[in-house]
């Protein structure tokens, strides 16, 4: 399958300008002939919105009316992931990541992001709630091919534990959608760089599967996104980046095939003892319990 | 992989400069509607003011750059050779005005001599009125003022209150001293530059680290650990001694001032815990109602765009 990777910048709470930079990438994607087009973090609505995240929120119904024309770009039997502010029908906000599919006026999947960074310059939790659901979907592909596909946003993915549940499912293909604000300049590359691109290809490795990052470039305010969105094989390796900073659509084909060779030379995933791994969970959380 | 302690103030001048070009342009753009948006700059002369007017010149052009020289009667005249260097090395459009009169008629209304004028005070009106300057010609042109404090000046509070502090945009202030001396040193500052000790020059024959009792590079390398590293002030003592050495610098001292002195006997604090007010400018507000500035309100600066 043919990934595309809409590195862009987005204008805090600007949706018409947001709209307007996925319909671009979307027809690049087109013309690509890609089946997977991947957008970073809250792409619709910019990241760090702070008082003014209520005035960035979508319900489904808004969502549907604003993403309507968007996904109406959308080639016949192709996917895309959105990012945007969630308010749900029970009117929590949650960082939400779709993935819409042509011709169908519902998203498919919804990933909440579940781990909101509340530390350092991060101040998620006070403006959003956690997502309580780590989740995958099958998607069969134009060539008729099905992947099991999972989300895991930005700071989601630094808990390994949220890999765990996606090497449960078998997930082939992760998605991780990310808005990294580039920090740490004391060495050939920024430290946030060096960070994620570490994660992601141990995670790769040890899940057996493709990993696909789609980072932000742009500024909001005093912080900027790096971008460096990339593609990892199953092996680890990084088999596709983009540049940093500038806004850039990456184009990478990826195969099932090279999950089955991973998974049969290294099956580390079907070595694993779910039924021990969840029972030692249990108990070690209740030791931890008694512990306070 | 250890962390080599006595390299903790290296950057990498490449990437940095590369972030802050995209800074600029994007404030230009977020705030005038395009990239390329007009900047003034107060140019002293020094490593600060030089390298952010490099910087700028770099990010929206020379055409788009005006420096104003703004020396004071007493400034030392080697302030604007220096700072025309810097215009004639960029190319850039520049004005100079000396703000001689404009101090002087602020204690002329008072009425007080000029001579009998409180040091400290009346370099803080000559910080003030460069301010002044600065605004007045952004309104006029259309430009942005470019903040030129570095780290270390913010967080020792060596700097005017609204005067020097004062900006739309504080280009290197998350840059310490050393590192400004890195990024001047590659983006091509001009040598005499980089070899002159650095001056407020709001008094004659004033230097920053005579003021401050101690090196820029001792000052920064206590900095750094104390305030990105969450070091504790017993700990950097130690590890100075340790890593560093004896280099002329009581570390002792060094940290005492810096990072203030706790122990069973003592609260004292620090400069870095004494000047926070002229790092978060916005005064303090009392909390009356249920959302308050900054307390509670806290939209991002830049929306929409």
């Amino acid at each position: 399958m043919r990934i595309a990777l809409g590195q862009i910048d987005c204008r805090l709470g600007n949706l018409p300008y947001n709209c307007t930079r996925h319909e671009d990438v979307l027809k690049i994607a087109a013309e690509s002939n890609a089946d997977l087009t991947v957008f970073p973090e809250l792409s619709l609505t910019g990241y760090r919105l702070r008082s003014n995240i209520h005035r960035a929120m979508l319900t489904d119904n808004d969502f549907l009316h604003n993403c309507g024309k968007v996904s109406s770009v959308l080639q016949e039997g192709t996917f895309a992931t959105f990012g945007y502010v969630e308010v749900s029908e029970r009117s929590v906000l949650h960082n939400s990541t779709v993935i819409l599919e042509s011709g169908n006026d519902q998203p498919i999947f919804r990933h909440r992001k579940v781990y909101l960074p509340t530390y350092g310059m991060f101040e998620e939790a006070r403006y959003a709630r956690p997502g309580l659901r780590i989740r995958t979907i099958d998607l069969t592909m134009r060539d008729g091919e099905t992947w099991r596909i999972g989300i895991l946003c930005c700071e989601d993915a630094w808990h390994s534990t949220a890999w765990a549940i996606m090497q449960a499912y078998g997930a082939d293909l992760i998605i991780v959608p990310s808005a990294s604000p580039g920090r740490g300049v004391e060495s050939d590359r920024l430290g946030s760089q060096k960070s994620w691109y570490g994660i992601l290809s141990t995670h790769a490795e040890l899940s057996g599967c493709w990993v696909a990052y789609c980072n932000r470039v742009g500024f909001e305010d005093d912080i900027h996104f790096w971008g460096g969105s990339s593609i990892f094989a199953p092996t680890g390796e990084m088999t596709a980046q983009a540049g940093l900073m500038d806004e850039e659509t990456l184009i990478h084909d990826i195969s099932r095939r090279a999950v089955t060779t991973a998974r049969i030379s290294t099956p580390i995933i079907a070595d694993e003892n779910w039924d021990m791994i969840s029972r030692e969970l249990n108990i070690a959380m209740m030791n931890k319990e008694s512990e306070n | 992989m250890m962390k080599d302690m006595r390299n903790l103030l290296q950057t990498n001048p490449d990437l940095v400069q590369r972030i802050l070009i995209h800074a600029i342009r994007h404030t230009s753009e977020s705030i005038r509607g395009h990239e390329r948006g007009r900047w003034v700059v107060n140019l002293s002369g020094g490593l600060d003011s030089s390298l952010s007017t490099f910087l700028a010149a770099e990010a929206v052009g020379k055409d788009n750059v005006l420096a104003l020289l703004l020396p004071y009667k007493s400034s030392a005249s080697s302030s604007v050779d220096d700072a025309m260097k810097v215009v004639n090395a960029l190319g850039i459009k520049y004005k100079i005005f000396e703000i001689t009169d404009a101090v002087e008629g602020l204690y002329k209304a008072k009425g007080i001599p000029i001579d009998e004028a409180d040091g400290r005070a009346k370099g803080n009106v000559m910080a003030r009125m460069r301010m002044i300057f600065g605004y007045e010609e952004c309104e006029r042109w259309g430009g942005l003022l470019l903040g030129t404090s570095n780290k270390t000046e913010a967080l020792l509070g060596y700097s005017t209150i609204w005067g020097d502090s004062a900006s739309a945009l504080n280009l290197i202030a998350d840059l310490y001293k050393t590192q400004v001396r890195q990024l001047s040193r590659s983006i091509g500052v001009p040598q005499v530059i980089l070899d002159k000790a650095p001056s407020a020059d709001l008094e004659p024959n004033q230097t920053d680290e005579s003021d401050l009792g101690f090196s820029y590079y001792s000052m920064d390398n206590v900095l750094v650990r104390f305030v990105d590293h969450s070091m504790a002030p017993a700990e950097i003592k130690a590890e100075l001694w340790k890593s560093m050495g004896d280099i002329g610098t009581d570390w002792n001292a060094c940290v005492d001032k810096i990072c203030g002195v706790s122990t069973d006997e003592e609260m004292r604090p620090g400069l870095v815990d004494i000047m926070q007010y002229k790092r978060r400018m916005t005064p303090i507000v009392p909390k009356v109602s249920r959302v308050t500035i900054e307390t509670d309100y806290r939209p991002p600066k830049q929306w929409g765009r």
